[in-house]
C-alpha cells in the first residue's frame, strides 16, 4: 500500500489520473487541512451514508426507553412469540419484547466500543510517543513490552482477565482496551518516527521549543491520524468482540441485553424461534458495517492516495 | 544471514519468557481453584489434591517446575480430568481445528484473491464498487452472525447440509464458509489495493511497451509481486483460525481445540489452560519469526539494520 | 529501473518465498488430514444401527477411569460398567448385593463383616479376594493417589491416619481368608452399605495399578464389570466391549460406542438422522425441539432426579433472619410458572429440601408453599419492609450447575421486583470462582442459588455435609438443635425404617421454618430409539448397561 507517497507526488497523481475534483481538492488544501480532508471523506457516498445511519443508532441507543415504548426486562405472558403489531420484532423466551431488549442493547455495545479505545488510545498513543521520541533504551523497554502484549492471544488474554475479576460489560470494556493498545502503538511510534524528520520539527527546536512542547504540539497532532483510523476500526472490532465473549457467555450479565447476550439467548432456540437471532444479528451487523465504511473513509480522506 | 537469525531468535526469547510468566501468574490468580466444583469433599481430601499437583508451594517455584516441565515437551496434566495431558488433548483435536482453519483458508483465499484481482483491474468500475461493498460486508459481519445465518438458510430451511459434526465431506461447507468468508473480504481488500500498487511500478509500463499482452502482466509480473503483502496476512490469519474458530467449532459441534479452551478457562484448570496459552504463543511466536526471516532474507536492508 | 540479472532474481525471489511457503503449507496440512483421516473419520458419523452396539451420545468427557480419582456424574456412569463394588444401588435406590453376596452387622453398628462371591474375576482372568478390597480402600484413602472423594471411606477405622499420609494401611480393614472382608467403624453408622456402593469402594486388580501410573486407559482399565473400556479417541470417543465372563447376568450388548458432544442440539439432530440411539441430557431448547416433532415427542422420557435447587438465605443475619422475610420469598415465586419458562416444564415444584424418593423426603406429602403475591406482600409489611421500602440491598448469586436453568434466575429477579417490590442484582459468575466463593465463610453472599444432587440414595449425606450445624457446606449458617438432634439420631441407627422416620422429622422442622426457598427438582431427560431396550435414567444416574439391549 503506497502510504509511503509524498503529498506532492499525491497532487501529481490527482492530475495525472484524470481527476479535476481531486486536484482541485488538493490545491485547496493549502488553505484548510480540516475542510479538505472532509470533502474527501463525503466524496465517499458509502462513508456518508454510514455516518447517518451511524448517527441514528447513536440517537436510538441514547434515546433508548423512548424511542421502543417498552422495558427491555419486564416479562409478558406471550414468550417466543413472532413479531406482530403488539411487539415488532417479537418477544423472547420469557416474554420480553426483544425491540426494546435490541435498542438497550445499542446502548451497551456503542458504549463498549467507544471507552474501550479511548483506553486503547490513551495507553497506545502514549507508549508509541515515548518509544518513538525518545528512541534508545526506553523504546527497547516499551516496544519489548509492546511485543509481549502482542504475542499473548488477544483472545486468551480478555478470556483470563474476566476469569480473574469477574464478567461484567465494565471489564470486557478494560479487557478490549488493554487488549488493544499495542496495535496502537506501534502504529504511534511509526509515525513519531515519520514525522520527525520533518522541517517544522526542526524549525520548532531552532525556536527554542522543549521536547514536550514539541511532542505536544508538533509531533502528536500529525501522527493521529492513522491512530484515528485505527481506533475506528477497533470500535468496530471491540464490539465484536464483546458479542464474542457474551456467546461464551462472559460478557454482559443477565438481565442487560447487549446484542452478544441477544444472540446467545437467540441461538438456543434457532429451530424454533429464528426471530430472536435474525434481529439482533441485522442490528450488528449493520452498525459494524457502518463503522468499517466510516473508517474507510476516514482513512482515505487523512492519508490521501490513489484507491 | 546467520547472524540475523540468531539476533532474531535471541530477541525473542525474553519475550517468550515475559509471556508465560504473565500468564502463570494470571492463570494462577483465576478466583476458585481447580477443585472448587461445588461437591462435598473433605479438608484432608483437598489438602492431597493440591499436594498432588504442587499447589502447596510458592507461586516462583511452581513456575520454575512448570517450565523446565514445559522445555522437556509436557505441557501439563489437567487438574480436573486427571491423567489428560494438555500434550494429548492438542493432538486429538489440533488435526481438527487445522483442517478446519484450512478449509476456510481456501475459502478465503479461493474467493478473496480473485475477486481481488478482477477488482482492480476494473477500477472504479460498477464491479469494482460490488466487489469492495460485498468483501467489506463480508469482513464487517461478525462470523457467528455468518454461521448463524448459514445454519438457518442451507441447515434449517432447505436442509441442504448438516448441522453439524466433522469427519465427512459434507460437514466442511458450512463451518468453512462461516470462518472462510470474512477474511476472503480482508483478502481481496488487500489483494486489489497491492494490485492497484504494483500496477503503477515503472516496469509494469515496460512490460506493455515490450509488447506484453494485458494477461501475460497481470499474471506474471504484476500479481506475483502483489503475493508479498499477503504472505504477511497469511500469517495473521494463520493465528486468527484459533480465535476465529472458537465460536465456529462451539456452534457446529466440531471437536477441536477452541472449544475445550474455554471450557478449561472457565474450569480454572491451570494447567490445560496454561499448556494452551504456551502453545499458541509460541505458535504465534514461530509464524513472527518466519515471516520476520522471509524478509531479511528478502530485503537485505533489514538484515543489516 | 534497468533490468539487471540480479533485479530480476531477486524479484523471482520475492515471489517465489511465499509461494512455495503457501505450497508447502498447504501440503503440510494436506499430509495430516490425510494422516488424520481414519481418526477424523472415526470421531464423525458412526455407522448405521447394528443388533447389539449401542451408540449414546453426552455432552462432556468422563474425567477419569481409575475409580479413586473419578470425580464427576459422567466419569461415574460410564466407568460403572467397568467396575464394582461390595455394593450396588439398584433402579429402586435400594442398596443390593454385588461383590458381597452378604454382610452381618455387629459391634452396636461399628463392625461389617462381608462375604465375597467366590467366582468374581478380574477381567484380565485373575480371581478377586477380599485382601484386593484392602488394597484397593487404602490406595484411595492415600494421600499419593490424592482422591477428591477419599471421604467416602473416612468413616473406617485408621483411615483417617492414612489419608494424612501418616500410616499405610487403615486398621479398621481386615482380610479374613480370601472370601471375608471385615471392616471396624469409628462409629455406628446405618449408611455404611450406601457408601461402599461408590466409586472409591470399587475394586482394581493391584498388579494392574503397579504398573504405571495412569493406567486406566483403554485397554488397561481392568475391572470386573459387565463391559471392558477397550477404545477412545481423544476425549471425543469411548469404546467398550461385553465382558462375557461376568459374574452376574450376561450382558446383552457386543459393544457400546459413547460420542461426547457439547451440545445437545447438535446431538438431537444426529439422532434424527441415525448416528445415535440415545441422547441423555437435553437442554431446554433441545426439548423445544422434541415438543415441535411427533416422533421426538414418543422417543423422550424423563424422570425427577435426586436433587434440588433453591434459594438460599443467610440464616442468621438481616434481612432473612426474619420468619417472615422468608415466609414472603416462599410465596412470592411462581414455581410452576418458573419451570415451564426456564425447565420446559421439565421439574417439579419443590416443597421439601430433600428430594422425592429419597427415604425421609417430604416431597411427597408436603405441598409447596402456594404462590400468593398478596400473602407475600403482607409478610413483608409485617417484618418490616412494607413494598420493598427499606430492604437492603441484596445480589443473588449463582452459578449454572447441573440442573440450573439461566432464565429462572432472571425470572426470580422479576417477580421479587414485581411482588415485593425488591431489586435484586443478579451475580452470575462461572462454577469454580463461585464454589470458591461460597466456601469463604467470611465473604459468602447471603443470598445465592444452589443446587445438590445426592451421590448415593441415604439422607445422610444431605443433611450432614448441607444441613446441620457448622457443617462445611451450609452456607446458610442454619442452626438449630433440635435439627442437629434428629440428624444425629437417624444417622447413628441401623434400623432403617426409624431413620426415614427421623429424617422426615427434620425435614417437616425445617420446611415450617421456611430456611429456604425450594425451587424445585429437576428432571432427567433422554431420547431413546424404540429399537433399544432396557434404557434409561435413575433418580441417580444413566442405568447400566448391563440389561440394555438392540434389536434391529
Amino acid at each position: 500500500m503506497s502510504s509511503g507517497h509524498t503529498t506532492v507526488e499525491a497532487e501529481a497523481h490527482a492530475v495525472v489520473d484524470d481527476d479535476p475534483e481531486g486536484a482541485a481538492a488538493s490545491l485547496d488544501r493549502r488553505r484548510s487541512p480540516a475542510r479538505a480532508a472532509w470533502r474527501r471523506f463525503a466524496r465517499h457516498r458509502l462513508a456518508l451514508i454510514s455516518l447517518f445511519v451511524f448517527v441514528g443508532i447513536v440517537v436510538i441507543a441514547v434515546f433508548a426507553p423512548l424511542v421502543s415504548g417498552a422495558s427491555p426486562t419486564a416479562m409478558t405472558s406471550s414468550p417466543l412469540a413472532p413479531p406482530s403489531s403488539a411487539h415488532l420484532m417479537g418477544t423472547d423466551s420469557l416474554g420480553r419484547d426483544l425491540w426494546a431488549r435490541v435498542a438497550s442493547g445499542a446502548r451497551i455495545s456503542l458504549e463498549v466500543g467507544f471507552v474501550s479505545q479511548l483506553i486503547a488510545v490513551a495507553i497506545g498513543v502514549t507508549v508509541g510517543a515515548f518509544a518513538g521520541f525518545y528512541r534508545g533504551f526506553v523504546e527497547s523497554i516499551l516496544m519489548r513490552l509492546t511485543d509481549i502484549m502482542l504475542s499473548l492471544p488477544s483472545l486468551l488474554f480478555a478470556l483470563l482477565l474476566l476469569a480473574l475479576l469477574g464478567a461484567s460489560v465494565r471489564v470486557v470494556v478494560l479487557a478490549l482496551g488493554l487488549s488493544m493498545w499495542p496495535v496502537v502503538a506501534r502504529i504511534e511510534r511509526g509515525q513519531i518516527l515519520q514525522v520527525m524528520n520533518k522541517e517544522y520539527v526542526e524549525a520548532a527546536y531552532a525556536s527554542g521549543c522543549s521536547n514536550l512542547r514539541v511532542l505536544r504540539h508538533h509531533l502528536l497532532p500529525n501522527t493521529l491520524g492513522p491512530v484515528a483510523v485505527q481506533a475506528t476500526f477497533g470500535v468496530s472490532q471491540a464490539i465484536f468482540a464483546e458479542a464474542f465473549l457474551a456467546f461464551l457467555g462472559l460478557g454482559a450479565q443477565p438481565p442487560t441485553p447487549s446484542w452478544g447476550r441477544l444472540l446467545t439467548e437467540g441461538y438456543e432456540y434457532i429451530r424454533t424461534s429464528p426471530h430472536l437471532i435474525v434481529f439482533p444479528g441485522i442490528a450488528i451487523s449493520l452498525t459494524l458495517l457502518a463503522i468499517n465504511f466510516i473508517g474507510d473513509g476516514l482513512r482515505d480522506a487523512l492519508d490521501p492516495h490513489q484507491t | 544471514m546467520g547472524r540475523y537469525v540468531l539476533r532474531r531468535l535471541v530477541a525473542l526469547i525474553p519475550i517468550w519468557i515475559g509471556v508465560s510468566f504473565i500468564a502463570f501468574v494470571m492463570v494462577h490468580s483465576i478466583p476458585g481453584g481447580p477443585f472448587d466444583t461445588g461437591a462435598i469433599r473433605s479438608q484432608q481430601g483437598t489438602e492431597n489434591l493440591a499436594h498432588f499437583y504442587h499447589l502447596d508451594k510458592p507461586l516462583l517455584e511452581q513456575y520454575v517446575l512448570y517450565i523446565w516441565q514445559v522445555l522437556h515437551g509436557d505441557l501439563g496434566q489437567s487438574m480436573v480430568n486427571r491423567g489428560l495431558t494438555v500434550n494429548a488433548v492438542i493432538s486429538g483435536r489440533l488435526p481438527t481445528s487445522a483442517e478446519l482453519g484450512a478449509a476456510a483458508l481456501v475459502v478465503a483465499l479461493g474467493v478473496g484473491i480473485p475477486a481481488g484481482v478482477v477488482a482492480s483491474a476494473r477500477r472504479n468500475r460498477l464491479l469494482d464498487h460490488a466487489m469492495m461493498l460485498s468483501a467489506t460486508v463480508g469482513y464487517a459481519v461478525p462470523n457467528f452472525v455468518f454461521a448463524l445465518l448459514l445454519i438457518l438458510v442451507f441447515g434449517l430451511s432447505l436442509h441442504w447440509l448438516p448441522l453439524g459434526g466433522w469427519g465427512h465431506l459434507n460437514q466442511v461447507p458450512l463451518p468453512a464458509l462461516a470462518l472462510g468468508l470474512p477474511w476472503a473480504g480482508l483478502v481481496a481488500r488487500m489483494t486489489r489495493a497491492s494490485m492497484l500498487d504494483v500496477v503503477h511500478q515503472d516496469y509494469i509500463r515496460t512490460a506493455y511497451a515490450k509488447g506484453a499482452g494485458p494477461l501475460t502482466v497481470l499474471v506474471r509480473h504484476a500479481f506475483r509481486n502483489a503475493l508479498i503483502p499477503l504472505s504477511t496476512l497469511i500469517a495473521i490469519l494463520a493465528a486468527e483460525v484459533i480465535t476465529g474458530s472458537l465460536i465456529i467449532e462451539n456452534i457446529f459441534g466440531i471437536p477441536g481445540v477452541g472449544h475445550y479452551m474455554v471450557d478449561s478457562i472457565l474450569g480454572s484448570d491451570y494447567s490445560m489452560t496454561l499448556g494452551f496459552i504456551i502453545f499458541y504463543a509460541t505458535l504465534i511466536f514461530v509464524a513472527n519469526f518466519l515471516v520476520d526471516l522471509s524478509y531479511g532474507w528478502i530485503d537485505p536492508r533489514i538484515r543489516h539494520e | 529501473m534497468s533490468f539487471t540479472r540480479s533485479d530480476r532474481f531477486r524479484r523471482f525471489l520475492r515471489s517465489a518465498v511465499p509461494v512455495s511457503a503457501l505450497a508447502l503449507a498447504a501440503a503440510l496440512v494436506a499430509v495430516s488430514s490425510v494422516g488424520n483421516a481414519a481418526t477424523t473419520k472415526a470421531s464423525g458419523t458412526r455407522g448405521a444401527a447394528a443388533a447389539g452396539v449401542l451408540r449414546i451420545a453426552v455432552t462432556q468427557p468422563p474425567n477419569s477411569f481409575d475409580p479413586a480419582v473419578l470425580a464427576d456424574n459422567r466419569s461415574i456412569e460410564l466407568a460403572q460398567n467397568v467396575f464394582d463394588g461390595l455394593t450396588d444401588v439398584n433402579d429402586q435406590m435400594k442398596i443390593v448385593p454385588a461383590i458381597a453376596s452378604s454382610w452381618k452387622v455387629t459391634g452396636g453398628g461399628k463392625v461389617y463383616t462381608f462375604h465375597l462371591r467366590h467366582n468374581v474375576r478380574f477381567q484380565n482372568g485373575s480371581p478377586v479376594t477380599a485382601q484386593d478390597f484392602v488394597y484397593s480402600f487404602n490406595r484411595a484413602l492415600n494421600p499419593k493417589t490424592a482422591s477428591p472423594d477419599s471421604f467416602f471411606l473416612t468413616d473406617i477405622a485408621g483411615a483417617d491416619a492414612v489419608n494424612k499420609g501418616k500410616a499405610k494401611a487403615a486398621s479398621g480393614l481386615k482380610a479374613i481368608g480370601k472370601y471375608t472382608l471385615r471392616v471396624t467403624l469409628t462409629h455406628s453408622a446405618g449408611y455404611f452399605p450406601a457408601l461402599v456402593s461408590r466409586w472409591p469402594a470399587w475394586v482394581v486388580d493391584p498388579s494392574v495399578v503397579a504398573k504405571k501410573a495412569n493406567w486406566a486407559t483403554a485397554g488397561n482399565a481392568i475391572g470386573t464389570g459387565a463391559f471392558r473400556f477397550t477404545g477412545s479417541v481423544g476425549d471425543s470417543q469411548y469404546t467398550f466391549t461385553a465382558n462375557p465372563s461376568y459374574f452376574g447376568k450376561k450382558p446383552k450388548l457386543q459393544k457400546v460406542e459413547v460420542t461426547v458432544l457439547p451440545s445437545t442440539t447438535a446431538a438431537v439432530a444426529r439422532y434424527q438422522s441415525g448416528d445415535f440411539d440415545a441422547v441423555i441430557n437435553l437442554d431446554s431448547p433441545s426439548i423445544q425441539v422434541v415438543n415441535s416433532n411427533s416422533t421426538l415427542k414418543k422417543e423422550f422420557h424423563s424422570r425427577p432426579l435426586l436433587r434440588v435447587v433453591w434459594l438460599g438465605m443467610g440464616y442468621n443475619k438481616p434481612p432473612f433472619n426474619k420468619l417472615n422475610v422468608r415466609l414472603a420469598f416462599n410465596h412470592a415465586i411462581d414455581r410452576a410458572g418458573l419451570i415451564k419458562v426456564s425447565a420446559a416444564g421439565q421439574a417439579t415444584p419443590a416443597s421439601g429440601w430433600l428430594p422425592p424418593g429419597l427415604p425421609g423426603s417430604i416431597a411427597g406429602t408436603q405441598k409447596p408453599y402456594s404462590y400468593d403475591p398478596g400473602l407475600a406482600k403482607r409478610l413483608l409489611a409485617q417484618a418490616g419492609y412494607p413494598d420493598g421500602k427499606g430492604f437492603p440491598a441484596t445480589d443473588l448469586y449463582y452459578t449454572l450447575g447441573t440442573g440450573e436453568y439461566e432464565q429462572a434466575f432472571e425470572f426470580i429477579q422479576n417477580q421479587l421486583q414485581q411482588n415485593l417490590g425488591v431489586h435484586i442484582g443478579l451475580k452470575q459468575m462461572p462454577p469454580n470462582a463461585f464454589n470458591a466463593l461460597m466456601s469463604n465463610a467470611a465473604k459468602r453472599p447471603n443470598f445465592y442459588g444452589y443446587s445438590f444432587g445426592l451421590d448415593y440414595p441415604d439422607a445422610q449425606e444431605q443433611t450432614t455435609y448441607l444441613g446441620i450445624t457448622g457443617a462445611g457446606y451450609n452456607f446458610e449458617n442454619y442452626s438449630d438443635k433440635q435439627y442437629d438432634s434428629l440428624v444425629n439420631r437417624a444417622n447413628a441407627s441401623s434400623n432403617q425404617a426409624k431413620r426415614a422416620a427421623l429424617y422426615a422429622a427434620s425435614e417437616r422442622l425445617r420446611f415450617k421454618q421456611a430456611v429456604d426457598v425450594n425451587l424445585y427438582y429437576p428432571n432427567t431427560t433422554w431420547l431413546v430409539k424404540p429399537y433399544v431396550h432396557g434404557f434409561g435414567e435413575s433418580p441417580l444416574y444413566t442405568k447400566k448397561w448391563l440389561n440394555v439391549s438392540v434389536s434391529k
